[in-house]
């Protein structure tokens, strides 16, 4: 694919609609990018692991990733840019004219609004990679049980402990390599 | 409210080439999103350098969380903007990304001539209920904050009704209309009927 203009496009727009974290993200680019056969819902999650294990802004490493893999290095520039760009330019005009934005009751009552919104991205982006690495098949007598089993034991770990959520996707990785092969 | 507005102080090269570096260091170093980012940032640019005041970071902290766009990206923008006016925020924003772009690019050239390898299959395989927990525990950990009353909890079901319902319609016009009811709900209706006595 080398349609820049759309690749830029399409991670522009993800990034203006980012609110409240890279998480929120995922199901965005997953509906732009898998919808126009860009990408399999497998690879997001690849890219979500990838994302989380490597250092520096979630949001970030996952548009050069996914804009590598569309277009080489020219694909992670447009891609990469295009997520920043409504960052750079909304941060410039707030620094800039109003600092307290966040305290007005219009803003306020705005996100009041969206942040249930997000939530409901954030399950619906749990569905969807739930029903790929648990249920590749679509159907209930073919759970995937080990991934089952390391979703269940690492949701528990991440909600009830300190350990960094690298650490595990790094330590589910390892185990995937010795005993999920197929 | 204007002495947040301060001038920013007198910008050499030399600094701005600092600004990069510290910010290249941090964007290697950090896991974890932007509230991560943020601590450190808080080390390097106020506790050890005095560049911006404890003041500033909390300020940007609540802003950069509020605003659209990645989190991580506004803190740098924001706190280099403090620092040094669009020159600096637009060198602290590139520092903190540099390291990710270079790194990404060379794991997925691995990926792309690798992923069909059995072993990185597995490794991915393994991951892949990673990715399901962290989407489990995003979800929880988000809800108390995101959904507050009645109201949040029906944007909440209606959202995702939608979402499962529709899964073509584009999420970008359901968080559109989110802002847009949220205005109406929380600005027009119940501020209005709540300044009349009954908070």
């Amino acid at each position: 694919m080398t349609n820049y203009l759309l690749l830029f496009w399409i991670f522009f727009k993800t990034g203006l609609f980012t609110i409240g974290g890279g998480m929120a993200m995922i199901p965005i680019i997953q509906q732009e990018l898998v919808s126009r056969g860009y990408m399999t819902v497998a690879e997001s999650i690849d890219m979500v692991a990838i994302s989380q294990m490597t250092p520096g802004p979630f949001a970030v490493n996952a548009a050069t990733f996914a804009g590598y893999n569309l277009a080489g290095v020219p694909g992670a520039v447009v891609a990469t840019l295009g997520i920043m760009l409504p960052s750079i330019l909304i941060c410039l005009i707030v620094a800039r004219f109003f600092f307290r934005f966040q305290e007005s009751p219009i803003v306020r009552s705005t996100l009041s609004g969206i942040k249930p919104v997000v939530l409901a991205l954030i399950l619906s982006g749990l569905i969807s990679v739930f029903r790929s690495a648990v249920l590749p098949e679509l159907s209930l007598t073919a759970i995937d049980f080990p991934v089952l089993l390391i979703a269940i034991v690492l949701s528990l770990l991440l909600l009830k402990t300190k350990i960094s959520p690298a650490l595990l996707i790094l330590l589910s990785g390892a185990f995937g390599a010795v005993f999920l092969r197929s | 409210m204007d002495n947040n507005h301060h001038i920013p102080q007198k910008l050499s090269l030399k600094k701005l080439l600092n600004i990069f570096l510290i910010t290249f260091k941090i964007g290697s170093v950090t896991f974890g999103g932007g509230m991560a980012m943020l601590t450190i940032i808080s080390a390097e640019f106020s506790e050890k350098r005095d560049w911006v005041s404890g003041d500033d970071i909390s300020d940007i902290a609540a802003v950069a969380q509020t605003l659209p766009g990645i989190i991580a990206v506004n803190v740098s923008i924001l706190t280099g903007y403090r620092i040094g006016g669009v020159p600096a925020a637009l060198v602290a924003g590139l520092g903190s990304v540099l390291p990710s772009f270079i790194v990404l690019c060379i794991i997925a050239t691995f990926y792309s001539v690798l992923s069909d390898n059995v072993y990185v299959r597995g490794i991915l395989r393994g991951v892949s209920g990673a990715v399901v927990a962290l989407f489990v525990s995003t979800l929880y950990k988000m809800s108390r904050k995101n959904v507050k009353d009645l109201w949040g909890l029906g944007f909440f079901i209606i959202a995702i009704a939608l979402m499962l319902i529709f899964p073509s319609l584009s999420v970008i016009y359901i968080i559109l209309g989110g802002a847009l009811l949220g205005f109406v709900l929380y600005y027009l209706i119940l501020r209005r009927s709540g300044g009349a006595g009954n908070d």
